[in-house]
Formats: C-alpha cells, structure tokens, sequence
C-alpha cells in the first residue's frame, strides 16, 4: 500500500506561538537568519475578527513539486513516501527553486550559498518518530497525515491566503478557522 | 527586492549577441554586401561576456558545469545547453564570415535560446511573467539591439522599438486588471523610476533614429542602457506569490 505523507494545519487550533518554527530550526540546527517553517497571521481582509487566526507553512511536499523541475543540477528527489528532499551537497545556489516554489519553501542560505528546505524530518519518520514541528505544536493544530487514507471532509486544499497550484498539488491539508466565539468590539 | 544583477547583464548581453547573430545571418542570406567578421565577433563576445555574468549569479561557480544534469525537466539547463551550442556555431560562423551554411544553424540557435529563455524565466510563482510576455520581451530586446547595431537601415530598429515601446506601457495596464499579485506587480512597475527611465532611453534611441534617419551606434547605447533598466525592474519589481500569505490572492 502506497504512502503519501502531508501535513494537516488546523487553523482554528493555532494559536500562533510559532512553536513549531522554532522546534524545525532547532532539530534541523539552521542558521540564525535561516526558517524552513513560517506562521503567517490572515489579513483582516480573510479573517475579519479581533483573533487572530494563522498559516503555519513549511514545504508543501508537491506532487509535481516546481523546485525539482525547475532544479538544473538535480539537487531535488521525491522519495516513494511523496516527501521532496533537498541535497544541499549538490546544490549550485542558482536560486532557480526560490524563483520557482509559488510557497517559497526553498530558502537561500547566505553563508553557505545554498538553497534550503523542509524536508518533513525524513530521517525522524524512518526511525518512527513525528516531524519537530508537530512534536512540538502545543495545541495539536499540526499533526501528520497520510493522504492516501487520509479522510476528512473538512480539510481544504487551498484556503484563503495561500495560492491556488492545481498543477502542482501540493500536499498540505488546512482546516479552517471557525467564528470567534467571543465576539468582541 | 533583490536587483539580480547578474541575470540583468546575462539575459541583456545574451539577447544582445542574439540579436547580433540574426541581423549576421539576415545580411548572409538575404544581402547583398558581404558580413563583416566583426559582427560575428561581437555577438560571440555579447554572449561570451553574459555567460561569465551569468557565473556571479551562482553560489557555487565552479560548479557550473552541474547545471547541466537537469535536461530531463529544467529549462535552466535546457538554457545552459542551448547556450553552449549557440557559442559554437557563433565561433563557426566567425571562422567562415559570409556563408549561408554557417550563418543560418547560429541564427537559429539563437533563436532556440530565445524560446528556452522566455520559459526559464516565467515560473508559475510569479504570475505576472507565467505567460508569454518574457518571450516577447527577450525576443524584442534582441531584435531593438541587434537592429541597433546590425542593420544599415534604420527602418526595422524604427518598428521593434515601437513595438517594444508599446508591449511596456500595455502589459502593466493588463496587470492591473487581474489577480492580486498582478496588480502589485504592475503597481510596482509602475512606481519604479529605472522602468520609466528605461522607457524614455528607448523613446530617445528612436527619437534620434528619426532624426539622423540612421542606424547609429548612439541609438544602440541608449537602447542598451533602456534595456538594463527594463531589465532590473523584471527581476525586482515582479511580485512572487510568497509574499503574500496569509493575503488575498
């Protein structure tokens, strides 16, 4: 039976304390101005409320991801478990994935000259552990799923605030933030 | 907003020797007096001297030559490979000035980059560019330059300009009637003063066409000049759809 990891970001359980970006720089030891994982608050102009409610976005993990086609020198791999691994050892830092990923999922790392990114802590699932970041959510608001039994008819693909890619199908699954219960002036 | 100074200078010097080629390879085949080498010679260092631009782009130049192993699915190496092969056919052609047999394969591999180029540079993630116009940009900016600076009469320069002139002022008007990273885009086209100052170079390189009622090389200074400037707005002021998460689109 295939595998297709993904992660599913519950919007109404975030809470923004960018925990989960700071538990990937942390296991993945990146450098100071380095993010694989970003939390990004919705305009007021998605989420009119007084709370706040939040994207938290690292690499998507495609199914035609744009990086590893637009990658000349071969850096990028799909692994049968659907994750893009990037090999920085053989990146030439010509930023072409930057440019590609409408997420921007790939990061250039200035000091090293390379590009960088997610890659769903492949090394921590093959050894039966979760992502850091998921590990580390406080709330529960992200958890890993597999997209092939994956069942719930409340996740979206594309909510509002993220671009729409059909061609590239990207993996992540949202769901979405619910009406303040509190609603306040 | 990162300027990308090296893609400025290779894709401009690139289009430039591109330019160069077929106005060669028009006056080979189609001409009466015979081509100078000289101008075989000045589209093969136009596109030698953007290849080495193009190196300051990369984090690890020596390792250029990897670039190259994507051919399967990276128009960037689809680009890197064409170049290569436009190199040596501008080479061949050079060695033997004014023969059709060497003249028309330069021609048209130059007109092979052309196309690989308008699809390395219009990723899905900047919706403003993901179309056609890169392609009609590039091949505009050759045929301004190589009509500039290769052709003896002034009468095709007159007309690319003018229609290089009028694909800048309507596509960011289109911009601005679609998604909204598209009109970011043309808002910041817009408000960028090296895009107007482009556009007036390329206005006084045709005003002065009219005057003189020759090719000069002055026109092609300024037309140059236009193009970097052009060319820096593409690279910086293009919005990447990244920049608005959490945003309406």
């Amino acid at each position: 039976m295939s595998t297709r990891y993904a992660f599913l970001m519950d919007m109404d359980k975030c809470i923004g304390c960018r925990g989960c970006g700071m538990a990937c720089k942390n296991f993945n030891q990146l450098a100071p101005d380095m993010v694989w994982r970003q939390v990004y608050p919705l305009d007021e102009r998605i989420y009119p409320h007084r709370d706040r409610a939040f994207l938290s976005l690292a690499c998507n993990h495609c199914d035609d991801p744009a990086c590893l086609a637009a990658c000349p020198a071969g850096s990028y791999t799909k692994r049968p478990d659907g994750i893009v691994v990037h090999h920085q050892e053989t990146c030439i830092g010509c930023t072409n994935c930057i440019r590609s990923c409408p997420y921007g999922a790939p990061r250039f790392n200035k000091v090293e000259k390379h590009a960088e990114k997610c890659s769903l802590c492949h090394e921590r699932l093959d050894a039966g552990l979760t992502p850091a970041c998921v590990q580390a959510c406080p709330t529960g608001a992200l958890t890993l799923i597999d997209l092939d039994t994956f069942d719930n008819a409340n996740a979206v693909q594309y909510p509002a605030g993220y671009p729409a890619m059909p061609r590239l199908n990207p993996s992540t699954r949202f769901i979405l933030p619910r009406m303040p219960r509190v609603l306040r002036g | 907003m990162t300027y990308e100074f090296p893609l400025v200078f290779f894709t401009v010097l690139t289009q430039l020797g591109i330019g160069l080629a077929l106005a060669a390879a028009w006056k080979t085949c189609f001409g009466g007096a015979a081509v100078p080498r000289r101008l075989w010679l000045a589209a093969l260092v136009a596109t030698l001297a953007g290849l080495v631009a193009s190196l300051f782009h990369l984090g690890a130049p020596l390792r250029a030559v990897t670039a190259l192993n994507g051919l399967g699915h990276s128009w960037l190496s689809r680009e890197g490979l064409v170049f290569g092969l436009f190199v040596l056919l501008l080479l061949l052609a050079a060695l033997r000035p004014g023969r059709a047999v060497t003249a028309l394969p330069a021609a048209l591999a130059g007109l092979a980059a052309l196309v690989v180029q308008g699809f390395t540079y219009a990723p899905v993630s900047l919706p403003a560019v993901s179309n056609g116009f890169p392609l009609l940009l590039f091949a505009l900016t050759a045929l301004t330059l190589g009509t500039a600076f290769g052709a003896e009469t002034p009468g095709p320069q007159r007309l690319t300009i003018c229609l290089l002139l009028v694909v800048l002022l309507i596509v960011p008007c289109l911009w601005a009637s679609g998604s909204a990273v598209m009109q970011e885009t043309a808002a910041l086209w817009r408000q960028s003063a090296g895009f107007w100052a482009g556009l007036v170079l390329t206005a006084a390189a045709l005003v002065l066409s009219l005057v003189r009622r020759t090719a000069a090389p002055a026109q092609g200074v300024l037309l140059f000049c236009g193009a970097l400037l052009v060319r820096v707005t593409f690279f910086s002021a293009t919005v990447h759809t990244a920049t608005h998460l959490g945003m309406p689109y």
